[in-house]
């Protein structure tokens, strides 16, 4: 239903199913008595919902409430069931007996993430490109060599022979 | 007397707020009014709303998922969680349409995991209409046919026209067919699909032109040799 001033689909589809305006579903009969085009569609389309009114359902089986009846049942039972666990588990008697172990249980976490945050203290941190990070061992050794070098340069500077004087030459 | 039996005592009985919610929603939807009642308690409101819908629903659902006894269960399970959300019920869109969500959702939910099972079962499990292949059922359709004394040949030629019918809808994208199935039969408007759809009204109107152009391609030769 593109072509030029031909109605869109949804009149077709309204017109089919009988819930187009009357104005409009006069319109519409003119137009397609002189559009073959729509004229085509219109009975097309009539053709599908007639066949579509053939397909007639099945009835609904007799036990159909019994049945539904039987799992809202099922289903408030399961519910209340729940509340009353929960409701037994909120009791003080259940905490008395579980606070021991929630005590223990959380001395082992906090023990846990102690032990967890002092590893990554001693762990070398991601360090950025052209930086160098040194525990305090490595430092001080790195001290001592540079000592140990500049002590050999002294050495070195001492035991050299003395140049000649080249304004004795 | 009458107008204290039918008028006040029911209004001094009901809560305020949902007098406020019933006013609200009464030149609207009855089926909202039911459902408020519902949610103050009033089982039978609940049974008038069952017996209501319930052939429409599982009518509808047959049509989807076209499997006589999954149909039944989905419809339970659409009334069981109507029934289970009682209490958070909102009067905010009208009842069947609502209604009409949950059952697509579960619906289309049903058709997306059954797909493949589904698939085997055609071929040599039961029909739609509850019977085993090659047997008949006395309470469908076809009782029309034979309170007219068909003959053998015009039997067979209904049947295998409604398997075509029936085959044409399956064919259909699983969207399409809700959106058909709710605008041929449960007669509902663009607004209302497409709320039960959760999608824009413009996509119901694209989802019905395509569904409809593909039944009127796969139909035709019924309607030629009708």
């Amino acid at each position: 239903m593109n072509a030029t001033n031909c109605p869109t689909e949804d009149v077709l589809l309204d017109y089919t199913a009988g819930c187009l305006d009357p104005a409009q579903a006069v319109l519409f009969e003119r137009h397609a008595d002189k559009c073959a085009r729509c004229a085509e569609l219109r009975a097309a389309q009539a053709a599908v919902w007639r066949s579509l009114d053939e397909w007639k359902p099945a009835p609904v089986g007799g036990g159909f409430n019994r049945e539904l009846w039987r799992k809202i049942d099922a289903d408030a039972e399961q519910a209340y069931s729940w509340r009353r666990s929960l409701a037994a588990a909120t009791q003080f008697g259940f905490w008395k007996r579980a606070a021991p172990l929630a005590v223990a249980v959380a001395l082992v976490v906090t023990g846990f993430m102690l032990d967890h945050s002092a590893g990554r203290r001693g762990t070398p941190q991601t360090n950025t490109p052209g930086t160098v990070v040194l525990t305090a061992s490595e430092a001080d050794q790195l001290e001592r060599a540079l000592d140990d070098i500049q002590l050999l340069g002294d050495v070195d500077a001492a035991s050299a022979p003395a140049k000649p004087d080249s304004n004795l030459m | 007397m009458n107008v204290l039996a039918w008028y006040v005592l029911p209004k001094l009985l009901m809560s305020e707020w949902v007098q406020k919610d019933m006013e609200a929603v009464s030149a609207l939807d009855l089926d909202a009014q039911l459902m408020l009642r519902v949610r103050e308690g009033d089982d039978d409101s609940f049974r008038v709303l069952l017996e209501k819908h319930r052939n429409p629903l599982v009518h509808f659902l047959q049509r989807m998922v076209q499997d006589a006894g999954a149909s039944e269960e989905l419809a339970q399970e659409v009334f069981l969680r109507i029934y289970r959300s009682r209490s958070s019920y909102e009067p905010s869109a009208k009842f069947t349409t609502w209604m009409f969500r949950i059952a697509s959702h579960l619906a289309l939910n049903w058709l997306r995991d059954e797909r493949h099972e589904r698939a085997a079962q055609r071929l040599d499990g039961p029909r739609l209409d509850g019977a085993r292949p090659g047997e008949e059922r006395s309470d469908l359709p076809a009782r029309e046919i034979r309170d007219h004394n068909p003959s053998v040949e015009q039997r067979l030629v209904y049947e295998t026209r409604l398997q075509e019918i029936r085959d044409s809808i399956a064919s259909l994208p699983a969207k399409q067919r809700a959106a058909v199935l709710m605008h041929k039969y449960e007669e509902m408007e663009y607004s209302q699909i497409a709320q039960a759809l959760e999608c824009s009204e413009s996509a119901v109107k694209s989802l019905l032109f395509r569904a409809y152009e593909t039944l009127r391609a796969r139909l035709a030769h019924l309607v030629t040799g009708a």
